[in-house]
């Protein structure tokens, strides 16, 4: 009798082999690379935007900063416009010209 | 500065971070905001609003650099500030070196450029807040200019560039007011550049840049040089950019070479400032020599007399209210373009400095081309607006070159005699002894004779040699001008200065006949004599009448040989025995030459005259036979005794009689060897006039005596002028003989040839 050797007294269960559907990867893909293209086609657009506007862009900024809803912001522009201030952000800027504006 | 910084840097980073307290009006805005309870719709919380600056802070960099950029040119004032100070912490960078700046520019691996990433955005987000600071130049505060000019010379200097291609018209004149309040050099080809610009503003504004950046090259000078106007805009404080002295001498050229090409562009701008600052720049006496090589180039323009540029030139240099432009107008007079401009603003002055600009350079007049361009002002007459030259009474106010400027000026113009005596009226009293040298130098005729009596003598001396009439012919004697021109030499012989009364009494002896002793005066009396010979005579009578002349006119006559037409007159003197001996025995001389019956019998009485220098002179002339000489050898009177000895000797000479001659010689030895002094003096003296070579054969064996004891006489006597006297004697007959013998030899030489 081999002492090193197999005992004949257990034979292991052979293992059913577990094999995935060859569509799960594509699955995959057409949910991750959507969500992934959508995030950075929104990140390029938001960078091209504050490259080629700066001010529109430093404009929203600062108003989403300062809790402004969009209504007061459309009333700084048209404040901005009706006084002749070149820049709607100098009456963010501006806690007096920003509460005549609002009101 | 850098403290200033700190402390507002602190101030604005305990309002954005720490400390809630909002900045300027918040206080004041929290009540009057009904509609943030009230109002349904109006829902916005009070803090928001009240603190725009701490949500600015908050914003990502670009953002809010943007947003202090936008709002800083229209901030309030007490928001500006707060706003400046944030841009001028994110516009702050560090400086890199250039060692540093030349890796930068190597190529570098994949790694290294994306650790070199966030450097390059802070970089750019610097260049970004400072461009920024740069458009809302005009807003910022006097103290925080300061800190944002120290963001670097170079920065700035690039975004000043920028503004000035920007479209908008704002940005444009906020890149000239850049380079106005700071006048560097660097910015003035953007300046130039700027000068054709399509909106008149920028022009305008260009055109005040540009000539406030050439006057603070000026403003070394004194202000009254540069006017009231000019000499403001050079005085008004700049805000100079960081950098070493020695770059913004180098900029200089560059602000030169800008102004220069503005000049000669003037067709495209109209604008007169670069014509102006090439006008004051051009010929600047500090200038380096590359500046003066720009300079140059300037010049060139104003021999272009068909250039745009040349008329407003002119026009420039006749009219602009600069003091210094007038001397200019004096460089360049010899420019033919420009020269007739030249002399319009050389023919009036408005001021005290223009004179005074002008006069201090009068040397330059001297030049020939300037000289005959400046003689026919002297008949501009003076306007309303100023005259060529100060009224005299401005003289105390004018410095001493320009006093002497003025002098020369005068001459120079050809001002009438009348005008430039007025002129130069004041020099006289003048404190100045280099103004009263040239007031005596250049002043007329009439005023010179007040030189004379000046303290100074190389003032007075200078007078006396051009009064004087040597080398010309003097008036005469008996008209106006000239017994005035006595009056004064005879004045000024009394003269503390030894020069003047040299020229004095030689002016003096050329305008009268009365001193003998002097050439010009016998000179005189000849012309008087052959021109008026009545009226010299009744000259030489009226001063022979008076005892002061008297002697004087004696020897006049016997110089000019005339005694036998005064004849009477000298008999007259000479029998007057109460009159001036001198008189008797220099008229007794004077008859000695007449050869009249009358005379010589006046002279015969004179030998027995009580007066000894009479009876001397009546011996030395009357014809005596050589007996009646030999008794007068031994008169108890030196001068006599002398006499008669020479005359003997002399006689002996002509008429030959051995025992006359031993006799005389013996009575000559006796006389100098008398005991008395005078006589041996005397005996010296006929002894002197009486040894020669021609009276050595006459005189035989006497000579060797007589010349021995001359030679005694010489050494030992006791009286020093019969020593020199003796000595005198001795070197004559030495020098004498020794002639003779070679005269002798070469003689017996040319017989033994022959």
């Amino acid at each position: 009798m081999n002492a090193t050797g197999p005992t004949m007294l257990h034979k292991p269960v052979a293992q059913e082999a577990h094999q995935l559907s060859s569509a799960a990867p594509l699955g995959w893909l057409l949910v991750t690379v959507p969500i992934v293209g959508v995030g950075v086609w929104f990140g390029l657009r938001r960078q091209r935007h504050a490259r080629t506007h700066p001010q529109e862009h430093a404009f929203r900024a600062l108003g989403r900063r300062m809790k402004l809803r969009q209504r007061d912001m459309q009333a700084v522009r048209v404040y901005a416009r009706s006084a002749g201030i070149d820049s709607p952000i100098a009456v963010l800027m501006d806690p007096n010209r920003l509460q005549e504006a609002i009101k | 500065m850098m403290e200033q910084f700190l402390k507002l840097t602190h101030n604005i980073s305990d309002f954005s971070t720490h400390n809630p307290q909002p900045v300027g009006k918040v206080d004041t805005i929290e009540p009057n905001i009904p509609w943030a309870e009230h109002h349904p719709n109006m829902s916005l919380p009070v803090k928001h609003i009240s603190s725009p600056l701490e949500h600015a802070a908050k914003l990502r960099t670009r953002d809010r650099i943007v947003a202090l950029g936008e709002a800083l040119p229209s901030a309030s004032a007490d928001q500006r500030d707060s706003m400046a100070l944030m841009l001028i912490e994110l516009a702050s960078r560090e400086q890199h070196t250039p060692a540093e700046q030349a890796r930068e520019q190597q190529a570098a691996g994949p790694v290294e450029l994306l650790t070199r990433l966030p450097g390059r955005w802070r970089s750019r987000h610097a260049d970004e807040a400072l461009m920024a600071l740069a458009h809302a130049w005009s807003n910022l505060s006097p103290s925080v200019r300061p800190l944002a000019v120290a963001l670097g010379r170079d920065r700035w200097l690039g975004a000043v560039r920028e503004l000035a291609r920007h479209p908008r018209l704002e940005a444009r004149l906020t890149a000239v007011a850049i380079a106005y309040d700071t006048a560097d050099p660097g910015l003035s080809n953007v300046v130039a550049s700027l000068l054709s610009d399509e909106e008149q503003r920028v022009r305008r504004a260009c055109d005040e840049t540009l000539l406030r950046m050439a006057l603070k090259l000026l403003d070394h000078l004194r202000p009254e040089l540069l006017g009231d106007e000019y000499a403001k805009i050079a005085r008004t404080p700049h805000l100079g950019l960081p950098t070493d002295p020695a770059v913004l001498a180098l900029e200089r050229c560059t602000l030169y070479s800008a102004i220069a090409d503005a000049a000669w562009s003037f067709a495209s701008h109209r604008c007169r400032s670069p014509l102006i600052a090439a006008l004051l720049l051009m010929d600047r006496a500090v200038a380096t020599p590359l500046e003066r090589e720009v300079g140059s180039r300037m010049r060139r323009l104003l021999s272009q007399r068909n250039h745009p540029s040349h008329a407003p030139l002119r026009s420039v240099l006749k009219r602009t209210d600069c003091p210094l432009l007038r001397e200019r107008a004096l460089r360049w007079l010899t420019i033919s373009s420009i020269s007739t401009a030249a002399l319009d603003r050389l023919s009036v002055a408005e001021s005290r400095t223009e004179h005074e600009i002008v006069l201090v350079r009068a040397h330059l007049a001297m030049r020939p081309s300037r000289a005959s361009k400046l003689s026919g002002l002297g008949r501009v007459r003076s306007n309303a607006h100023g005259s060529m030259l100060p009224a005299p009474s401005q003289w105390d106010t004018l410095s001493e070159p320009a006093r002497l400027g003025l002098m020369a000026w005068s001459a120079l113009i050809g001002e009438s005699d009348a005008s430039q005596r007025v002129r130069l009226e004041p020099a006289l009293a003048d404190d100045s002894p280099s103004v009263r040298f040239a007031g005596a130098a250049l002043c007329p005729m009439l005023d010179l004779q007040d030189y004379l009596f000046d303290t100074d003598a190389r003032i007075a001396r200078h007078a006396a040699l051009r009064w004087s009439t040597t080398g010309a012919d003097a008036p005469r004697p008996h008209s106006p001008s000239g017994g005035a021109r006595l009056k004064l030499s005879v004045q000024n012989t009394r003269s503390p200065h030894a020069y003047v009364r040299r020229v004095a009494s030689e002016e003096r002896a050329r305008l009268t006949i009365d001193d003998p002793h002097q050439p010009a005066s016998r000179l005189q009396a000849r012309r008087l004599m052959q021109a008026d010979p009545a009226g010299f005579a009744r000259m030489v009578r009226d001063r022979l009448s008076n005892p002061n002349t008297r002697n004087d006119m004696i020897t006049l006559i016997r110089v000019l040989g005339v005694e036998q037409r005064f004849e009477l007159d000298l008999i007259g003197i000479v029998q007057d025995a109460r009159g001036d001996a001198r008189a008797r025995a220099s008229a007794v001389a004077a008859l000695g030459r007449v050869d009249s019956n009358a005379a010589r019998y006046t002279l015969s009485e004179a030998l027995s005259d009580i007066d000894p220098r009479t009876r001397s002179n009546a011996v030395e002339t009357v014809p005596l036979s050589s007996d009646r000489l030999l008794e007068l050898k031994d008169d108890h009177h030196h001068r006599v005794r002398a006499s008669a000895v020479y005359r003997a000797i002399r006689q002996s000479v002509t008429q030959p009689g051995g025992e006359h001659a031993r006799a005389a010689c013996a009575a000559l030895i006796d006389m100098l060897g008398d005991e008395r002094p005078p006589h041996r003096l005397a005996g010296t003296w006929a002894a002197q006039r009486s040894l020669s070579s021609r009276t050595r054969t006459v005189m035989g064996h006497s000579w060797s005596p007589i010349v021995s004891r001359l030679e005694e006489l010489a050494a030992n006597d006791d009286d020093p002028r019969l020593r020199e006297r003796a000595t005198s004697c001795i070197d004559r007959l030495t020098r004498e003989l020794r002639l003779r013998s070679q005269l002798d030899a070469s003689r017996a030489e040319q017989g033994r040839w022959e």
